[in-house]
């Protein structure tokens, strides 16, 4: 009987529906949705000239009101919009960050765990080199050797998560690696990269997607200690790190100004974390 | 297993010495020129030109790095450009209090976090299950100095239980503690709680308490040394973590640690001294991965067949 | 499982209320604490104060206690501690004789005075216990001299020999109205010669156990976190001679943090106070913020070798069209005064003519007669910390008014001064302190100095030649007329564009008494009484 409905519906819709039971990770999901929502529409909302970087220093430093309701910053600048806004940054860098990550370390990865051998003993080493040292202190070194812009950031980040994608895809390309089906396709003779991609990779996904969740909730918060220290996102661009390091300064009596971009980060995270988690519970069926 | 620590032991001198050249590339190619960092917005040309002959930047950065690393195969680490004095006294002054912060995160992290995921699992799906899990996640999820600075402001500032900066007493260390300890505290209440919760579903636990043995004595004496073996791993992996995050929680509470010593050194390209941090904290950071390792395979008995 | 839910949004909305208020009820109690709670804090601040000891705390540690081997600021304070000058600036600026009792002029073989002979005072015992003698003073401006750190403040110095026990001889090249200005610098300072001879097998020992004749004797350093002084009984100079017995000297690098250590009591001084914390300490009754106005001058400088900006109206335009009163609320609290002209205020050679003020529709004029297109010119400016960043701000959004598309970049310090020396930048926010016009002309206009401080490039003889005339010239009202001419030079050229002059801020608790700042930053911790 189990048997049977397992077949009917196929691995993922079987993953969603298990995901679906996740109360937890449905709320992270939504609220990962509606971040989404606002990182695509809020150009549409608010004019980036006139509303997201506009001065006004007479009206600095309000504290929300009905007028603005989230205060305005140093500059003027109401919070609320940029918030929304800022979204769109955290996101994007968090989210490309992790995809180039994923391509380098995945195909370093890929590679070493595919072949084995030599191959996978020079990258290896190299990944060694990596790991050695603590993530954010390399991304830290690279960003303050590269000077801070969203470019640099995003290549610093992205470097130091690279070793942790190549570790994860390797080992599990190493156990699909040998498994029968995939032996068939070798005896049928099809070539090596089209085996790789075609049944390798798909079969080390669920851990990686995993990660990928996981990686840029770690990312967006690297990003704020990354901030802390100088080393952030350039001005006017609304990020949360930037824009909660920036208030610091002014916390004692104009604590809003930390607090919602504060707030933004960690509901960002807590829902990627949520999701993570729930995403983990629904592709590791021995959990349940 | 003596032969695999020295294997081990052995292994980490190429991945020292790939580290520093990598390191060493990075800061020699990135703009900004020590010479300049040092002298300063009123330096004149002739003096920038001298002290960069002093240092030795005008060789090639590949003979530099050699002159480096022979130096380090004897056990020196150089001297700093900035003090002029040699690296290891500044790395030295500075490493107990690094030391100190990152044990009293951990200790802080694992006296709460313990407690808490082996009761939350206990009491799966109840409201202190729920409390629990949502404060670990508030843990991972809270920027580090933003927590630090709303710390300082209520304990030193307001209540004035804690010293606000410095580090002479282990007042000094609390809310650091705290700050940095709280993200770890999260991931190991997580850890303990999951595997908690899979330990207590085991036979020999429903046989001990078929037995009539009372449910805490259950817990404490069957569940929870089991439990734990995954717990230690997550410890050990928080240390890596950690010492990243000392770097936010020098500069918050102005702790003379390595942390901020290598945010200094790398704005002011003070190359020797980056190195020399970068070295301590991937000797540390490595031998504490083979020291969870080792207590993996010491409680794993299939894992510690493999190296006998 | 709903019902979890609910609870755990609903705890999730009140905790995240709970944090807001956390810094929130930092303005509110702080009102409160003015009023009713005041008694307790002033307990804190007030008698229970130790009143042998101050504990001073500052943003930056110094690289070196070596006095020729830095030329940190943070470095200049503490070496003012423990040792003398032959001079010293007083506190209007102006040098003044020091460990120097008596000295005079004399003309050399071509008529020039460049012959300084200059007694010390006798009986000046460093802290070794060692008397100070001509031979020390010899040794101390030799070894100077070969510092690179300290380059720019012995160049004019040819030579330096003993003439008897306590006398010395300084030969010039040529005239030189900066050698006394020189001499009060610490890289110049006087160090035991004893110590110097031991260098050769002791590298470190100028570092590791500094000895002068200073107010305050070295204790120890715990680096990264603070230096200890204690008072040096046998000081020269009864007059001077410290009044608090110890001297704490700790590292704060943030500035919340510094305004929270001042306010909890566990500090007395603060020599840097973030302007953004100014509101909160000005309410608080136990600690008095003291702002000066300092010569430190302040700009966006543009690269005026680099198109449009090579262009006199185009910089032109952009100084007229910068709001720099409201530069200075938001990069300083307010805590600053408008920038009046190329050189700063408030030293010898002032002078604010031919130069425009903030006019939009001046800027706008500027712009026309120039007759390029606003759109096509390509800003750049480069910041190093948040200070500079917030005047970058206000800056970028004044420019937009004009139609300059401008962007910002942060740097740290090193990529910072490295890319504007080497001229790698379109703009940059920066500054310059010097404690007298002469050394400010030279480090920032002299054409020799592009490449290093000479930032915005300018290369001009004839402005070369009125800054060398000036250091030649040794009659004061002369000088001022040469240096005035200097700077009306500069603002009908306009190099670059002048912000502000800042405040000093440093705070202190309300019962430390006799605290002054100079125009300069200094200040004089041998003066300060409980």
């Amino acid at each position: 009987m189990e048997a049977k409905k397992h077949k009917k519906k196929g691995p993922i819709v079987e993953v969603l529906q298990r995901l679906g039971r996740n109360k937890t990770a449905m709320v992270g999901l939504a609220i990962v949705i509606m971040l989404i929502v606002a990182a695509v529409t809020s150009p549409f909302f608010y004019d980036y000239d006139e509303v997201i970087i506009k001065q006004n220093i007479p009206e600095r430093l309000q504290h929300p009101s009905k007028t603005y309701i989230f205060g305005t910053d140093d500059l003027g600048r109401q919070i609320f919009p940029r918030i929304i806004y800022g979204a769109r940054v955290s996101l994007s860098v968090g989210f490309s960050a992790v995809a180039i990550a994923f391509i380098v370390g995945g195909f370093l990865g890929a590679v070493g765990g595919y072949y084995g051998g030599v191959i996978d003993n020079v990258i290896m080493r190299f990944m060694d080199i990596f790991l050695a040292i603590p993530g954010t202190l390399f991304a830290i070194t690279i960003a303050a050797a590269l000077g801070s812009n969203i470019r640099n950031l995003i290549i610093a980040l992205a470097i130091s998560s690279v070793p942790g994608f190549a570790r994860i895809i390797r080992s599990s390309v190493i156990t699909v690696r040998d498994v029968e089906y995939i032996e068939a396709a070798r005896a049928i003779g099809a070539k090596d990269s089209r085996i790789v991609l075609n049944h390798v990779i798909p079969n080390a996904l669920a851990p990686v997607i995993v990660h990928t969740t996981l990686n840029v909730a770690s990312i967006i918060l690297t990003i704020a200690g990354l901030s802390f220290l100088g080393l952030g996102v350039a001005p006017p661009t609304p990020e949360w790190g930037a824009m909660l390091s920036a208030g610091r300064t002014y916390i004692v009596g104009h604590s809003y100004m930390t607090a919602f971009p504060g707030f933004a980060i960690m509901i960002t995270i807590l829902a990627l974390n949520l999701l993570g988690d729930g995403l983990r519970d629904a592709l590791d069926p021995r959990l349940k | 297993m003596w032969k695999y620590i020295l294997k081990r032991l052995l292994y980490l001198i190429p991945v020292l010495f790939g580290v520093t050249l990598l390191v060493y590339i990075i800061m020699s190619v990135a703009p900004g020129d020590p010479a300049k960092a040092i002298l300063g917005d009123q330096a004149t040309p002739e003096a920038i030109a001298q002290l960069r002959e002093e240092l030795g930047l005008d060789d090639p950065i590949i003979v530099q790095y050699l002159r480096y690393a022979k130096g380090l195969l004897k056990g020196d680490l150089g001297t700093s450009y900035k003090s002029k004095g040699p690296v290891i006294t500044e790395i030295a002054a500075r490493i107990p209090t690094t030391l100190k912060l990152t044990f009293s995160a951990i200790i802080i992290a694992v006296i709460v976090a313990i407690p808490l995921g082996v009761v939350a699992a206990i009491k799966q799906n109840t409201l202190f299950d729920g409390l629990s899990m949502f404060i670990a996640l508030l843990g991972i999820s809270m920027p580090i100095f933003w927590l630090g600075i709303l710390l300082l402001i209520q304990f030193a500032q307001k209540l004035g239980w804690f010293p606000s900066s410095g580090a002479e007493s282990w007042k000094s260390f609390v809310l650091p503690g705290i700050a940095l300890g709280f993200h770890s505290m999260a991931s190991i209440a997580r850890t303990t709680r999951s595997s908690m919760l899979e330990v207590i579903r085991q036979d020999y636990i429903r046989t001990a308490r078929s037995k009539g043995m009372p449910y805490n004595q259950v817990v404490t004496q069957h569940a929870l040394p089991n439990a734990l073996i995954p717990t230690i791993t997550v410890v050990g992996l928080q240390i890596g973590a950690l010492m990243a995050g000392s770097v936010l929680t020098e500069s918050v509470f102005s702790l003379p640690g390595i942390g901020r010593l290598i945010i200094f050194s790398i704005q002011g390209r003070d190359i020797p001294v980056v190195l020399g941090c970068i070295l301590v904290f991937t000797i540390v950071f490595s031998i504490v991965n083979l020291l969870v390792d080792l207590l993996y395979a010491y409680v794993d008995p299939r894992i510690k067949a493999q190296y006998s | 499982m709903n019902k979890k839910m609910r609870v755990l949004s609903l705890l999730m909305v009140l905790l995240l209320t709970l944090t807001l208020f956390v810094g929130c009820g930092g303005s509110d109690t702080k009102g409160e604490t003015n009023g009713d709670a005041a008694p307790t804090d002033n307990a804190k601040a007030g008698p229970a104060v130790d009143k042998d000891t101050v504990v001073i705390c500052t943003a930056d540690e110094t690289p070196s206690l070596t006095t020729a081997g830095h030329n940190a600021v943070a470095g200049d304070y503490v070496n003012k501690l423990t040792h003398n000058g032959l001079f010293r600036l007083d506190k209007e600026l102006n040098p003044t004789p020091d460990l120097v009792e008596s000295y005079k002029v004399e003309k050399d073989a071509n008529g020039e005075e460049t012959i300084w002979l200059m007694t010390i005072h006798e009986g000046i015992k460093f802290h070794d216990g060692s008397v100070m003698n001509a031979d020390d003073v010899v040794a101390s401006i030799e070894h100077a001299k070969v510092s690179p750190d300290i380059q720019s403040y012995t160049q004019s110095i040819v030579s330096v020999e003993k003439v008897d026990e306590l006398t010395v001889k300084i030969i010039t090249d040529g005239p030189s109205a900066s050698l006394l200005y020189d001499l009060s610098h610490h890289g110049n300072y006087i160090v035991p010669k004893a110590q110097l001879d031991k260098l050769a097998e002791d590298p470190e020992i100028l570092n590791n156990e500094p000895i002068g004749a200073g107010p305050y004797k070295f204790v120890k350093w715990n680096r990264g976190e603070q230096l200890e002084f204690t008072a040096h009984e046998e000081y020269f100079n009864a007059e001077r001679a410290p009044k608090i017995k110890n001297i704490v000297w700790k590292i704060i690098p943030e500035g919340n943090a510094r305004t929270i250590a001042i306010e909890a009591g566990d500090v007395d001084y603060i020599i840097e106070t973030d302007s953004t914390s100014l509101a909160q300490l000005d309410a608080n009754s136990n600690v008095t913020v003291m702002k000066t106005p300092t010569v430190s001058h302040n700009w966006l400088t543009v690269n005026n070798e680099v198109e449009p900006f090579d262009n006199v109206l185009v910089r032109k335009a952009i100084n007229a069209a910068i709001n720099k009163e409201d530069v200075i609320t938001v990069a300083l609290s307010g805590t600053g005064v408008v920038a009046e002209s190329q050189t700063p205020t408030g030293m010898l050679g002032e002078y604010t003519g031919e130069y425009d003020a903030y006019d939009v529709e001046l800027a706008k004029e500027y712009l026309e007669e120039w007759g390029g297109d606003p759109a096509t010119i390509k800003l750049d400016m480069i910041c190093s910390n948040d200070t500079k960043r917030r005047a970058a701000e206000v800056i970028q959004a004044n420019l937009k008014e004009i139609g300059i598309e401008s962007t910002i970049s942060s740097m740290d310090l090193a990529t910072y001064l490295s890319e504007t020396a080497d001229g790698n930048f379109t703009g940059f926010i920066g500054g310059y302190t010097s404690n007298e016009m002469m050394s400010f002309l030279k480090g920032v206009y002299l054409s020799t100095n592009i490449g290093s401080s000479n930032k915005t490039r300018t290369a001009e003889p004839e402005l070369d030649e009125l800054i060398i005339k000036a250091t030649k010239t040794l009659d004061q009202d002369e000088r001022e007329a040469v240096l005035q001419q200097a700077t009306k030079f500069l603002n009908e050229l306009c190099p670059q564009v002048p912000l502000y002059q800042d405040y000093n801020l440093s705070t202190h608790k309300a019962n430390l008494k006799n605290t002054f700042v100079t125009a300069g930053g200094s200040f004089f911790a041998q003066e300060w009484e409980w």
